[in-house]
């Protein structure tokens, strides 16, 4: 198990951040935890890397104890969310940083890093004359310096332009499969978790409120706070039942009569909101052509689409 | 319009005296008033230049000069070598209550200047707090002989300047960002290199400034040398001030103002080229 967290706690002054968090992360895997700001998904990267110590539980690395530890002294590597590289040091130095630590300095290993993250002849450069997407490959070529079993990544896309950010998960995903690194990448970008991880956890009000692959989260969300995050879906109440009903699995044509609120072009799809007879208001996407706002239609699904929530 | 009033302030308040200060500079001291004259102002040629070549020439001077920088020097190391752990210290404080310790800090500089440098005669001098203490011990029989030493000297010069090395370096620690000095731990590195690779070069330019912002003053200084120091500590200061006043020789005080000045241009203009 590369890592172990076993009933975390910790609050800041008054304000819980976490209230029993558990959870494992097998050798090689790449692990989301996705929640909103407050949620504490930032506080278990912080509390695993040693930044902070947690008030109870238990934090193992690789099997190993690492309570007391200093970060220092931590197997782990911490890729920052504002990349932190240092502004004095060249990009080669940046890289070189954790390795003349441990007295390993080797030039040639720091070009073979730079060249894994793509960044091959930038060694003499300073972080401020890169650019964004650059900074953080530099930032993960330093973080992967000294082959850390794991590396936490605290909103690793977060500071890209949104179209380098699927290339650049892309990126990730292939960088933490070749390297066999086990990833634990933190982000409130639910289509970031999903398309990136082996396993997605959702953490809500600093609890786990579920967890599992992205389809199997995605298709069977657990409760309302799921559902509703991972894609904005429908909530139904029936029979003193609440069910998720996603918008892309109704379909028109079907026995429910309803009106056409508004419409949203998607690119790909269109995001309808419908008033039905009985008076709720369902968002449906359709792939189009879409009815005009105002029009009548038809709407059903499958019954097996109904995730029942707890 | 702000800045031509700018470049008038400058002209008439430092632009005028220093060309005063430079004419009297070649001019030969006389009995009267003014105790000198220029020649070149009175149609007579350049003259001799005779307080120049009396600078250049006596090593009194030129001692005095080289004296003066290196207490300025060492001052400023040491108000600058001061103020990291002072701000370091400071910035541990959680915020609610930084003002407040901040205030404390500099609290003892709302005092006059005089009278904390009279402060250290008290503590210093053979009858003095530190001496009765280590008496009264039984450490010592005889008093030591602390006041008017070079290290008197040098605790007062620091003591005086340390709120102009102090407070650039506390910005520039208070803006810097923590997560550089986390990744600095993460990727291995103990407390004392984390300060030394990344804490002080990346604040590296405001210790730089608290270092001249104390250097230039300090070198002028002669207060502090005059009340503290030993009585044979010639500094620039000192000298300019006993020809002024004591030998009225102006001439040669002015020559030895301008060269002073000359010699601390220099850092100024090598903060300007400093990379940023």
């Amino acid at each position: 198990m590369s890592l172990l967290v076993e009933g975390l706690f910790k609050r800041f002054g008054d304000v819980p951040a976490l209230e029993g968090v558990s959870l494992a992360v097998a050798q090689g895997e790449f692990v989301s935890l996705l929640g909103r700001s407050g949620s504490g998904k930032s506080t278990i990267l912080r509390l695993v890397a040693g930044f902070e110590a947690p008030d109870a539980g238990r934090i193992a690395i690789e099997g190993r104890d690492m309570a007391g530890l200093p970060p220092q002294a931590r197997p782990c590597a911490m890729m920052f969310q504002s990349y932190a590289l240092f502004p004095h040091l060249s990009v080669h130095e940046n890289v070189a940083y954790g390795l003349r630590r441990a007295g390993q300095y080797d030039a040639g290993r720091v070009e073979e890093l730079l060249r894994l993250v793509g960044m091959a002849g930038y060694g003499a450069r300073r972080p401020a004359q890169l650019s964004g997407g650059q900074q953080q490959r530099v930032a993960l070529a330093r973080a992967l310096a000294r082959r850390p079993p794991l590396l936490l990544l605290d909103e690793p896309l977060a500071a890209l332009d949104a179209g380098l950010r699927a290339a650049t998960g892309a990126e990730l995903r292939r960088l933490q499969r070749e390297t066999g690194t086990s990833f634990v990448l933190v982000t409130h970008d639910q289509a970031e978790a999903l398309a990136l991880s082996d396993r997605i956890v959702l953490l809500e009000g600093g609890r786990i409120v579920q967890q599992g692959p992205p389809a199997e989260v995605y298709a069977r969300p657990a409760t309302r706070f799921v559902a509703e995050f991972l894609g904005a879906a429908n909530i139904l109440t029936e029979g003193g039942r609440e069910y998720a009903l996603r918008p892309e699995d109704i379909r028109l044509g079907g026995e429910l009569p309803a009106q056409v609120l508004s419409r949203q072009f998607r690119g790909e799809s269109w995001m309808l909101e419908c008033l039905t007879g009985d008076g709720r208001v369902l968002r449906v996407s359709t792939p189009g052509p879409a009815p005009m706002e105002g029009n009548a239609v038809m709407l059903g699904w499958p019954a097996t689409a109904l995730a029942p929530l707890s | 319009m702000i800045r031509a009033i700018a470049a008038l302030w400058l002209a008439l308040l430092v632009g005028a005296p220093l060309l005063v200060v430079a004419a009297m500079s070649l001019g030969v001291p006389v009995d009267g008033l003014p105790p000198y004259r220029i020649p070149l102002l009175a149609g007579e040629g350049m003259g001799e230049a005779e307080a120049w070549s009396v600078l250049t020439e006596d090593g009194h001077f030129l001692w005095a000069l080289w004296r003066s920088l290196w207490l300025a020097g060492v001052s400023a190391l040491g108000c600058v070598a001061l103020s990291y752990p002072m701000a370091l210290g400071l910035l541990r404080v959680p915020p609610r209550r930084r003002m407040a310790v901040l205030g404390l800090v500099l609290l003892p500089f709302t005092v006059g200047f005089v009278l904390r440098m009279a402060g250290w005669v008290g503590l210093l001098r053979d009858s003095g707090l530190v001496n009765q203490a280590l008496i009264g011990l039984g450490l010592i029989t005889d008093p030591l002989p602390m006041l008017y030493s070079e290290g008197a000297m040098l605790a007062g010069m620091i003591h005086g300047y340390l709120p102009f090395a102090f407070m650039p370096v506390l910005a520039a620690l208070s803006a810097r960002d923590p997560a550089l000095e986390q990744a600095a731990a993460d990727l291995g590195a103990g407390r004392l290199t984390i300060f030394r690779t990344v804490t002080l070069p990346v604040t590296a330019r405001a210790g730089l400034a608290g270092f001249l912002l104390v250097f230039i003053p300090a070198a002028g200084e002669f207060v502090i040398p005059e009340l503290l120091g030993p009585p044979e500590a010639l500094l620039a200061g000192r000298a300019i001030w006993q020809e002024f006043f004591s030998s009225r020789d102006w001439p040669l005080a002015a020559a030895a103002s301008m060269a002073l000045l000359g010699v601390l241009i220099l850092p100024i203009l090598l903060w300007q080229r400093a990379p940023r």
